[in-house]
């Protein structure tokens, strides 16, 4: 692989990419090959290590994987992921390699989990009928690791299955979809998602066996909510803003309605619930799942139920309770680092085997170059601010309070890290910055601050778009994209 | 329009006016038309004689528009207005009804359906239309559906008894219990294929608005094939009682989602079920299938609907418009529909034993089981029954395929049939019968992705252009190898909300992000030839660079329709695919790229009056025709909840 770019073609780029590949090759041959009869409305559920992989064919039946069916005869290829597929009908799969885990369970929630997809389908087909109507708003909060992330994806697949347009929202910035981590997105989903890359990938210039989704994405930076409320909060009302004006001008959308994702950690905590109710509120939520937390549950029962009396008249919201997959599995951080790391590496580079993408090296000049920084001094602030100067009102304006960006210094500290290119024009004031959307994503390699210049990795070729880029810590610096 | 002084018969004038331009169902024009209706609430009774005299003036095509703004009307503004619509709801809706193609009807039905209910976000939990009036509309419905499925049953006895006779059929006078008007009605079935297109023809040739056109050609398709699997003459009336059956279920079904709670329906519904199935799997001797019809038809017999009035209206309007009058409502193929006592032949004398049957039926209804709509695929063998009355065969107990009872057209389901509620106990409760709208709704499976297609006409088109995309995929894959491939920049918020089918279609358009040459997945993409600079990506590409890819090689000329020029077609090489240059698309229409601008930088010097063009291009892809690249950068807005 050679990089049409600067000295970086020196640099074995495909090097932490070989790392990982030359695992998968060596034990590519004696792979293992067994054939699983899974009865019906059962669950095979399986794990594959980052650096292992495991390819199943089903052979007979019919089987899906959260919610996405798979075509018979189809081979798919499985690397660091935690994963289920279940079946109504029964099912034989053929699997090779070796899943680290690998177990079938007749246990599964998925009678739940389809009577909620009818329930909505209720809801739709009731917003067919007036043009004026809604369809239904749905958001799935949970403690993390309740399969929440799950639950979402199977609600998209039977909306997409029945021919629905849903607008799935992830406000979790912990993991991307469609995007990298640290951001927020929105996505219409009309068509089949890529059952092995989670969601999907966002488009290339090439053409894809898995028709590609056009996400909405917001850079937050941080991992949790609370890291900064406000941006937060700002990035949530913008992106309902523009996905509410999607709906109106969609149709399918509109009866279609939302899924929106969550943080795990936004119902945990008090500062979470008020970013909750915010969120809640912003995207006039009319369904609210509560996955596996009986406290959470009668907490939003509490908050929610006496919503009617409130000045603003809200659609009452249902508040339902669902139970955890006993398929969940917590997630340890190095699963969770090693799987950012590869959505960075693959927005640049492309899925291992499935699609080469050539991003290019370019060297910028300091002071071509407008960075910004997401302010993340949220409790540091706070406890510095004098008292009564409490940040959680919101005075909108970005005067007071805490900042939402700051002006960053080229320094050697943004070495490695991924910057966004922002949809904004530098001379931007920083409150319109922090609400942009994003354009993309560049990667510091280097930063020469002798010379006053930075390598940098950018998914196209020509020049870099004369925008504002804003870095944070999160996704934290990977050392291993390029050399 | 804010005429405070004026009259309200000018306003109603005004009005009517604005009504004429409702062709389309237009969100726009519709949200407009309430506004001023909210406006001029003191002369609002002058506006409601306005909408409703539209109504039943308007051709055909239009009466469902005009029915839109009425419900948005009564919803939106409420008083006075539900009121005056009130008066002559009955005659307005049945006048329409009994107009319009099937596939509006279905709309029509459910619109009615709406008005049962409260006012969607509104305190009061009064529904938009009295209950007597929505009532009594209902009734009328299901007497004509009873009269069209009774005249589709003779037709397929007679079919089934002498094929030649399938003709003669059409001008045999239906039996005298049917609605009379039938005479002149063209018959829903039978009429063959081609008059039924003439009609249809006619009916949108005008505006070449082909909304409907796909659900009616499937339908047309459909019955074909429901006539041969009429039975012979010995299970005719075997078939006449399990439609008669599936009807009650229906009736029962709908009671039942009204209220759940009932104990009486919920029982009524379980010993149908059962029955049904009981028919289905056995061969009963006569004088037992004379007992359970007399049983059914007395089941049948609390509602008797109103059979004149419809009898009256219909007839009305085969004398007004005999050209544009479609056939009697034909029930969709999968649902059955209720039928009612009229329809039942009096061939069978009556017998004491009845009550005595229902009772024992009473009781098999009292299985441990939830109401189900349909039995679950192995249905539960209704172990229940008293053994004397109906022998259980062995275990082989597989019942032939029965129509599903949830009303599934291309492949969406019918919501009103779902009975889960947004609740956490009701979520819990296993739904057997749910489960094959997920997937055996579905039967067309794509093999190479395992999408699902309806089993439908509109189904195979789609598969048939999803599979086209396949194939340009594998193609392009094939050729991209060469090529070195990039991430592509995201959309802008502007462009997001404006990106339509992030799917496959070919008739679906997506704006591409101005760096992002067309990935494949659009046949027709829009993006400014600077595409692969992401310097250029600001906001003004001169026009005589924009292009719109062809891939359709049929659509290789196009006028524009500013200035009636041919565009120019071309292969492109930066993109690689064939183009039109300086072209620009716009909804379905593609201009020059250059008289769009031109065009669009006169109408925004202009007023900022409502848009006229109707934003529904026929092809499915809704695409404002707002918006382009010269707009302001981003237009975003709150949405306001009524």
């Amino acid at each position: 692989m050679s990089v049409p770019g600067l000295q970086l073609s020196e640099l074995p780029i495909g090097q932490p990419f070989s790392n990982f590949t030359a695992q998968d090759s060596t034990p590519a041959e004696p792979l293992s090959e067994q054939t699983y009869e899974i009865a019906k409305f059962r669950e095979w559920r399986f794990e594959v290590a980052f650096g292992a992989t495991v390819e199943v064919k089903l052979l007979k039946g019919s089987a899906e994987i959260f919610g996405t069916e798979l075509p018979i005869g189809h081979k798919f290829t499985f690397t660091g992921i935690k994963s289920a597929i279940f079946t109504w009908q029964g099912c034989a799969l053929e699997v090779r390699g070796s899943p680290s885990v690998e177990y079938t369970s007749e246990e599964t929630p998925m009678t739940t989990y389809t009577n909620l997809h009818f329930a909505l389908e209720k809801q739709r087909g009731m917003a067919d009928e007036s043009p004026t109507a809604q369809g239904p708003r749905v958001m799935i909060i949970g403690p993390e690791n309740a399969g929440k992330t799950s639950l979402v994806k199977i609600l998209t697949a039977y909306a997409v299955r029945q021919g629905r347009k849903p607008a799935v929202v992830n406000l979790d910035p912990k993991e991307g979809v469609l995007s990298l981590p640290g951001t927020l997105s929105a996505t219409s989903f009309s068509t089949i998602m890529d059952v092995e890359e989670g969601f999907g990938s966002s488009p290339t210039s090439g053409p894809s066996p898995v028709p590609v989704k056009l996400p909405l994405v917001y850079y937050y930076g941080l991992e949790t909510p609370e890291g900064n409320a406000k941006l937060y909060k700002a990035l949530v009302s913008r992106m309902a803003v523009a996905v509410s004006s999607r709906l109106s001008e969609d149709d399918q959308n509109r009866s279609s309605g939302i899924i929106i994702d969550t943080p795990g950690t936004i119902s945990q905590t008090p500062a979470g619930y008020d970013l909750l109710h915010h969120a809640i509120t912003e995207f006039s939520i009319t369904t609210l799942v509560v996955l596996g937390s009986e406290r959470l549950y009668s907490d939003m029962l509490r908050r929610f139920e006496d919503r009617p009396n409130h000045q603003h008249q809200p659609p009452p919201i249902s508040i339902i309770k669902l139970s955890k997959s006993g398929g969940c599995v917590d997630r340890d951080d190095a699963f969770l680092r090693a799987s950012r790391e590869r959505s960075i590496r693959e927005y640049f580079f492309g899925e291992p085997k499935k699609r080469t993408l050539s991003p290019y090296t370019m060297t910028v000049g300091f002071d071509d170059l407008n960075i910004w920084r997401v302010s993340e001094a949220s409790t540091l602030n706070a406890s510095l601010l004098p008292i009564g100067h409490d940040d959680d009102e919101e005075d909108g304006g970005g005067g007071g309070g805490q900042a939402l960006l700051v002006q960053a210094e080229c320094s050697m500290l943004l070495q490695h890290s991924v910057a966004a290119v922002l949809h904004a024009e530098v001379g931007d004031e920083a409150h319109v910055l922090a609400e942009s959307s994003v354009m993309g994503f560049v990667y510091i390699a280097s930063v020469d601050e002798q010379k006053r210049y930075m390598k940098i990795l950018a998914p196209m070729p020509g020049r870099l778009p004369p925008k504002p880029l804003v870095v944070s810590s999160f996704p934290e610096p990977t050392f291993s994209l390029v050399g | 329009m804010s005429s405070t002084q004026l009259s309200s018969e000018e306003i109603a004038e005004d009005y009517r006016s604005s009504l004429e331009d409702l062709a389309f169902n237009s969100r726009y024009e519709i949200s407009n038309l309430t506004v001023i209706a909210k406006e001029n609430i003191h002369a609002a009774q002058a506006i409601a004689r306005t909408i409703e005299e539209h109504i039943t003036k308007t051709s055909p095509n239009r009466k469902l528009p005009a029915l839109y703004l009425l419900d948005s009307v009564a919803k939106n503004v409420g008083t006075p207005y539900t009121l005056f619509f009130q008066r002559d709801l009955y005659s307005t809706f049945m006048n329409a009804y009994s107009k319009v193609e099937p596939s509006v009807r279905r709309k029509l039905e459910e619109m009615l359906h709406t008005w049962k209910q409260p006012v969607p976000n509104s305190s009061s939990s009064n529904p938009v239309f009295s209950s007597e009036v929505t009532r009594k509309i209902d009734n009328a419905l299901i007497k004509a559906r009873t009269a069209a499925l009774q005249h589709q049953q003779k037709q397929m006895k007679q079919q089934s008894q002498d094929p030649k006779a399938y003709n003669r059929s059409i001008a045999t006078p239906p039996p005298p219990q049917l609605l009379p008007q039938y005479k002149n009605t063209p018959p829903p079935v039978a009429n063959g294929p081609s008059q039924y297109m003439n009609g249809q023809s006619y009916d949108y040739g005008n505006n070449g608005q082909g909304v409907y056109g796909r659900n009616t050609v499937g339908y047309r398709r459909e019955y074909p094939t429901m006539q041969p699997s009429a039975h012979s003459t010995g299970h005719s009336s075997v078939d006449t009682l399990l439609g008669d059956i599936s009807g009650l279920i229906e009736v029962s079904q709908k009671r039942f989602a009204e209220d759940p709670l009932n104990q009486e329906i919920q029982k009524r519904l379980k010993a149908l079920l059962d029955l049904k199935a009981i028919l289905q799997t056995q061969q009963l001797p006569p004088a037992q299938l004379a007992l359970v019809r007399e049983q059914v038809t007395r089941l049948a017999n609390p509602t008797p609907p109103p059979a004149q009035d419809l009898a009256a209206l219909l007839a009305t309007a085969t004398q007004n418009q005999p050209l544009v009058v479609p056939p009697p409502p034909p029930p969709p193929p999968p649902a059955p529909t209720p039928l009612l006592p009229s329809a039942l032949p009096n061939l069978f004398a009556p017998s004491g034993d009845a009550a005595s049957l229902f009772a024992s039926l009473r009781k098999a209804g009292l299985l441990p089981r939830p109401p189900a709509n349909i039995p679950p695929p192995p249905p539960p063998p209704p172990t229940g029954l008293p053994p004397f009355l109906f022998p259980i065969p062995g275990s082989n107990f597989t019942p032939p395929p029965i129509p599903p009872q949830i009303p599934i057209r291309q492949g969406k389901l019918d919501w009103r049939s779902i009975d889960v509620e947004m609740n956490t106990m009701s979520l819990k409760i296993p739904r057997p019968h749910l489960l094959p709208l997920l997937n055996e709704a579905l039967p067309n499976q794509c093999s190479s992705c395992a999408r699902r297609f309806a089993d439908s006409e509109a189904g195979k088109k789609e598969k048939a252009s999803h599979l086209d995309w396949h194939f340009r995929v594998h193609q392009r894959m094939a050729e991209s190898v060469k090529r070195g491939q990039n991430r592509s920049w995201y959309l802008g918020e502007e462009e997001w909300i404006k990106s339509r089918d992030d799917g496959e279609d070919s008739s679906s358009l997506a704006p591409n992000p101005n760096s992002h040459p067309n990935s494949g997945n659009n046949a027709i993409g829009v993006s400014s030839s600077s595409s692969s600079n992401p310097n250029s990506s600001s906001n003004n590409p001169d026009p005589k660079d924009q292009y719109v890819i062809i891939s359709d090689p049929s659509k290789t000329r196009a006028v524009c329709p500013i200035c009636q020029e041919e565009l120019k077609y071309e292969w492109h090489d930066e993109s690689e695919e064939f183009v039109f240059m300086d072209a620009k698309q716009v909804g379905a229409r593609i201009y020059h790229a250059s008289c769009h601008a031109e065009a669009s930088k006169d109408t925004a010097a202009g007023n900022s009056s409502r848009g006229t063009t109707p934003p529904d291009s026929g092809s499915g892809g809704k695409r404002k025709a707002e918006g382009d690249s010269g707009g302001p950068r981003v237009k975003v807005k709150r949405e306001v909840h009524i």
